[in-house]
């Protein structure tokens, strides 16, 4: 089986240095080859016993303030979250 | 006796009497971590207010409240529990800087409780990975022997309670995080139902299997921690309803009648023979004392360490997509646009292990092989879980060793990274099956390094395997600790 890790990576947001692809790259086959040594288990009772309770979606009030929320953004600007310019 | 030294339950009693204060437990406590840290690295951050934190609880004791029976007692919290207004890193360079503005439900309960927190203990990043060497904070030592590891991802919270430098802690446990450490350190560690524990407030990992539990020194203290952070939460959707005992004061000593399986598969080639050796004089302590001993076989024991890799790097891939340099967090310094941003962010706040658990669960989930891969593993998954409740038919818990090896040497596995993963293959079936599984100590090897006993049970059994894993301890005379 070949895998484009390439793809792999551009999904998950993630580039590797020239220098580092080949060994990463490696060790992530063998662990892919590794881990798909699996049966094929058929007509295996379910576990859907959809035994969780979702509360409902009650408006609370905002416990936290603007300033707390903001207080881990790497870069804020006016009161906002700011990102690299996203449209020309 | 220093009072470092002592247990949760004993210091419990010492307050109450009026023999000891928190300060003075907690300034036991500081002075055994200045004197050990620097061997250890267990910690990631301590608390500054730790002595303010005690002397609120002494008040209140002289003023006669009624407090819980942990007030007062120092416990130490894995890097991955969330903690208001102290640091919270999973180990990583993502979160270095991250100050969680909540508390964990957790940490409520420990905090409402009077507990006195210590600080955030080391782990593998994000606790992917069974050494604490992935840390982005540099490994912990195994207080045992400081060229070996202490186990992970929850190697900071054994290594703490064990050498002294916390009376308890809490850690994670997904895999094995919480088992797989308290055997390498000679410490107790209970993995509990999943369901029983919420994880509000916990870092995401996989969360068809993340638990929170209690990694102690003995099984009172673990049974105490576990009563305190056990029950329902609206704010996990996979909270359990239901009433829990006190575990902590309810511990019986007596294994008459008690079916133990034995499984097959979990007595192999591939366990060292020095660990076979003192789990199988372990069950025949338990035989001695009337318990009846049946040889199981759990055949898809096999498949387990493959759909558990697949099934939690999948979660993972999709959990860890947040962190992408906006919101929290860290950003990369330099970049072109934003989604250079994103790549950047995480190719450098990511560290190597974290990157292949996100590329393997992205493969997993990937158009044209989710299939192949994620749906046979939850297949599998499934079959597991039936064939212990089956099991469970015949006998009342299962014993197995925890780990196939004692602790081992710092970077052994540096360049093999699906043998560390196959090493696996005594734990994750209970994760996957949402079992409860405990680690006692049942001995030591030639090297002088703790060995591990797991013991199973069914589906909220937590006050089974407490009182089995009681009765060994008292049996046996508990692990003489050396170490503090």
């Amino acid at each position: 089986m070949i895998i484009n890790m390439e793809h792999i990576a551009r999904l998950a947001q993630l580039e590797f240095s020239e220098k580092e692809k080949e060994e990463i790259y490696k060790n992530i086959e063998n662990i892919i080859n590794m881990v798909g040594d699996l049966p094929d288990i058929i007509n295996v009772e379910s576990l859907d016993e959809n035994i969780m309770e979702l509360r409902p979606d009650d408006i609370h009030a905002n416990k936290f303030t603007n300033e707390e929320m903001l207080s881990n953004a790497p870069v804020t600007h006016n009161g906002c979250i700011s990102v690299p310019k996203t449209v020309e | 006796m220093s009072l470092y030294k002592k247990s949760g339950a004993e210091l419990s009693k010492m307050l109450r009497r009026k023999e000891c204060s928190s300060v003075e437990i907690c300034k036991s406590i500081l002075q055994r971590i200045d004197f050990i840290e620097n061997k250890t690295n267990a910690y990631i951050t301590i608390c500054n207010d730790i002595l303010q934190q005690a002397e609120k609880v002494d008040n209140k004791l002289s003023a006669g409240e009624e407090l819980h029976p942990l007030a007062g007692i120092p416990i130490a919290l894995k890097d991955n529990i969330s903690t208001k207004g102290i640091r919270t890193t999973c180990a990583s360079k993502m979160l270095k800087d991250y100050i969680p503005p909540y508390d964990a439900y957790v940490t409520t309960k420990l905090k409402n409780a009077g507990v006195i927190i210590t600080g955030k203990l080391n782990m593998d990043e994000f606790a992917m990975g069974s050494s604490t060497e992935t840390s982005f904070f540099g490994k912990t030592s195994n207080p045992y022997n400081k060229d070996f590891v202490p186990g992970g991802s929850s190697g900071g919270c054994a290594a703490a309670v064990v050498s002294g430098e916390a009376i308890m802690s809490l850690g994670s446990d997904t895999g094995g995080s919480v088992r797989q450490p308290a055997a390498f350190c000679g410490a107790v560690g209970l993995k509990p139902t999943y369901g029983s524990v919420s994880r509000y407030g916990l870092i995401a990992f996989a969360s068809s299997l993340d638990q929170i539990g209690p990694i102690c020194r003995d099984v009172k203290d673990t049974a105490m921690l576990y009563s305190l952070i056990c029950g329902h939460d609206k704010m996990d959707a996979t909270s359990a309803f239901r009433e829990y005992t006190d575990f902590g004061s309810h511990l019986y000593n007596n294994v008459h009648g008690l079916r133990i399986g034995v499984p097959c598969e979990y007595f192999g080639n591939e366990i060292d023979d020095e660990v076979k050796e003192s789990v199988i004089q372990a069950i025949n302590l338990f035989k001695k004392y009337g318990a009846d001993i049946k040889s199981i076989s759990l055949p898809n024991t096999k498949y387990a360490v493959n759909a558990y890799y697949i099934i939690s790097s999948a979660e993972a891939s999709s959990n860890l997509a947040r962190y992408d340099g906006v919101r929290f967090g860290y950003r990369s310094e330099e970049y072109e646009s934003l989604s250079d941003m994103y790549a950047k962010t995480r190719s450098k706040g990511f560290g190597r292990e974290v990157k292949y658990r996100i590329m393997l669960g992205t493969f997993a989930l990937c158009s044209g092989y989710y299939d192949e891969y994620y749906q046979k593993a939850i297949n599998i998954r499934n079959a597991i879980r039936n064939e212990f409740i089956q099991c469970f038919t015949e006998c009342d818990v299962i014993i197995t060793p925890t780990y196939p090896s004692t602790a081992f040497r710092a970077y052994k596995h540096k360049n093999n990274v699906t043998k560390l993963y196959t090493n696996d293959f005594c734990t994750v079936p209970a994760s996957l099956a949402g079992i409860p599984a405990i680690s006692v100590p049942c001995g030591y090897s030639s090297e002088g390094l703790p060995i591990g006993m797991q013991i199973m049970g069914n589906h909220f059994s937590e006050e089974l395997l407490l009182n089995t894993a009681y009765t060994y301890e008292t049996l046996s005379g508990g692990l003489k600790n050396e170490r503090i």
